[in-house]
């Protein structure tokens, strides 16, 4: 939209139809007195179409007596003539005022709070909090003071250690971060092997070591105990007396983790040609309509098979069965693969190793790695086998609640 | 200008003023100002009003003589006292002018 068009609609012009038999006239008279005519169109023989503006009209109407043309409005155009239409129907202006006013005073409430961030903790007491401050749906924006109110959660729960209250729209925001309290207040912690191992060495910072160094331990086996019972012979030796704390220590220990596998240079498989049937059954009851090949139609096949139930609303009492099922066969083809020896070995180790090395921690120190490749007569294959050897902190956390515990 | 040298004295004071200072010759005199872009817009200048106004022609009056164009749809898109501007596709322009 240029400028001019912008000004005329602010204005108001009227595409007005002038009918004549000396329209000429009437054009040249308009101009001279000033009337700005545009977009003059002809429609026919007698007739002209033209933009005039609205306050010219009257100076129109004149100029058409004076030259004996009739002039016909065939639009308006413009915001005076919306104003027009506006003040005709009251009752939208005034809904479309009320519409904004209300608008206005209903978004300087608050209508919703949100609290974000808990975890242990339930959102609906720090809510119920939050409205005995005087801060629930309905109140003003205004009277919310965001600072204020998170210090007041802040200082009212233990559990929190930040707090971030923002305002955005009608919504509170309630950021919340909790703390995380170190676990072992409650329980008791032992440290068990996380491997079977053979232990090297082993420093115990808080707990009762159950094993030596040089002991042979199993998975699971506990290492240093979180129950500390009183001396033998003193007066309270019982368990009702006994200590309990958070076992703490390190446990280096040889782990040897191991892969077996057959060296195989046959190897056979499966694998889909692409081919593929689609059969489906529709039953009723004990009544059937298949459609497609009955049984797999081709020499070796996999089959797929899904079976829809079709549900009924609850109302219905007497319900009966329609399955739909859907079969597909999928051609497959054998296949028989010899390998090479050589690369059948390498992939084997490279099985053998991602395998192992997959196993072992982080920070373990990798002693020794043995390879062995053996002739079995009972399978009446090759047996491939790799052992990594590493020194590793084997003590693993595990722990156990005190009702529970001997 | 060759028309006035050949014909000496055949215009008016004004035009040889016009010509003496060398100005140009519509602002002084009542000679249209015609300017044609493409074939689409024509814009007269100094006219002095319509005779006959058609879509396929128009014919506007100037102290000259009268400019007609030919064409198809043509609109007159303004028309002030000093300027009348004609759209459409304009395919002929008649200046049928009295000379000078």
């Amino acid at each position: 939209m240029t400028f001019q068009s912008l000004w005329s609609h602010l204005e108001g012009y009227v595409i007005i139809r002038v009918t004549g038999r000396a329209v000429e006239d009437f054009i040249n008279e308009a101009y001279t007195s000033g009337v700005e005519l545009w977009n003059l169109q002809r429609i026919d023989e007698r007739s002209i179409l033209g933009h005039v503006y609205l306050r010219h009209l009257p100076e129109l109407g004149k100029i058409l007596k004076r030259t004996d043309c009739r002039g016909r409005i065939e639009r308006k155009i413009g915001l005076p003539f919306l104003m027009m239409k506006l003040s005709r129907r009251k009752g939208f202006a005034i809904g479309a005022i009320l519409f904004s006013v209300v608008l206005y005073l209903l978004s300087s409430f608050v209508w919703f709070i949100n609290v974000v961030g808990c975890d242990k903790m339930s959102p609906d007491t720090i809510l119920e909090f939050v409205a005995k401050q005087g801060v629930k749906a309905g109140v003003l924006r205004r009277e919310v003071d965001s600072t204020s109110l998170g210090k007041a959660i802040l200082a009212e729960f233990t559990g929190l250690s930040w707090v971030g209250v923002n305002i955005k729209g009608t919504t509170v925001n309630i950021e919340v971060a909790e703390k995380t309290l170190p676990s072992m207040k409650s329980g008791i912690t032992h440290l068990v092997a996380s491997e079977d191992a053979l232990l090297t060495n082993m420093i115990v910072l808080s707990g009762e070591p159950l094993v030596n160094e040089g002991d042979t331990v199993t998975r699971g086996q506990v290492l240093i105990t979180g129950v500390i019972l009183p001396p033998y012979g003193s007066p309270g030796e019982t368990s009702d007396k006994r200590h309990v704390i958070h076992a703490k220590g390190v446990v280096m220990g040889r782990v040897w983790r191991t892969w077996q596998g057959f060296l195989e240079l046959v190897h056979e498989y499966e694998t889909e040609t692409g081919r593929l049937e689609r059969a489906g059954s529709l039953s009723l009851g004990s009544h059937e309509l298949h459609v497609g090949p009955g049984r797999g139609p081709f020499e070796t096949f996999a089959e797929e098979k899904t079976v829809y139930e079709v549900p009924f609303p609850s109302w219905i009492r007497i319900k009966p069965v329609i399955r739909i099922t859907t079969t597909t066969y999928r051609e497959t083809e054998r296949f028989v693969e010899i390998t090479d020896r050589e690369e059948a070995f390498d992939n084997l180790r490279e099985k053998a190793y991602t395998d192992v090395k997959s196993r072992i921690p982080e920070g373990a120190k990798i002693l020794d790695e043995r390879e062995e490749l053996k002739y079995s007569s009972i399978e009446k294959k090759w047996v491939y086998t790799l052992t990594i050897e590493t020194l590793e902190d084997i003590a693993e956390e595990r722990r156990e609640d005190p009702e529970v515990g001997h | 200008m060759n028309a006035s040298r050949t014909k000496p004295g055949s215009g008016g004071a004004k035009e040889r003023i016009a010509e003496f200072f060398e100005l140009p010759r519509d602002s002084i005199l009542d000679v249209p100002r015609i300017v044609v872009v493409g074939n689409a817009e024509l814009v007269i200048e100094n006219h002095l009003g319509i005779i006959e106004y058609a879509s396929s022609h128009v014919t506007v009056a100037t102290a000259k003589g009268n400019v007609t164009v030919r064409g198809n749809d043509l609109a007159i898109s303004s028309i002030t006292k000093t300027l009348i501007g004609i759209r459409g596709t304009i395919e002929h322009l008649d200046l049928s002018l009295s000379p000078g």
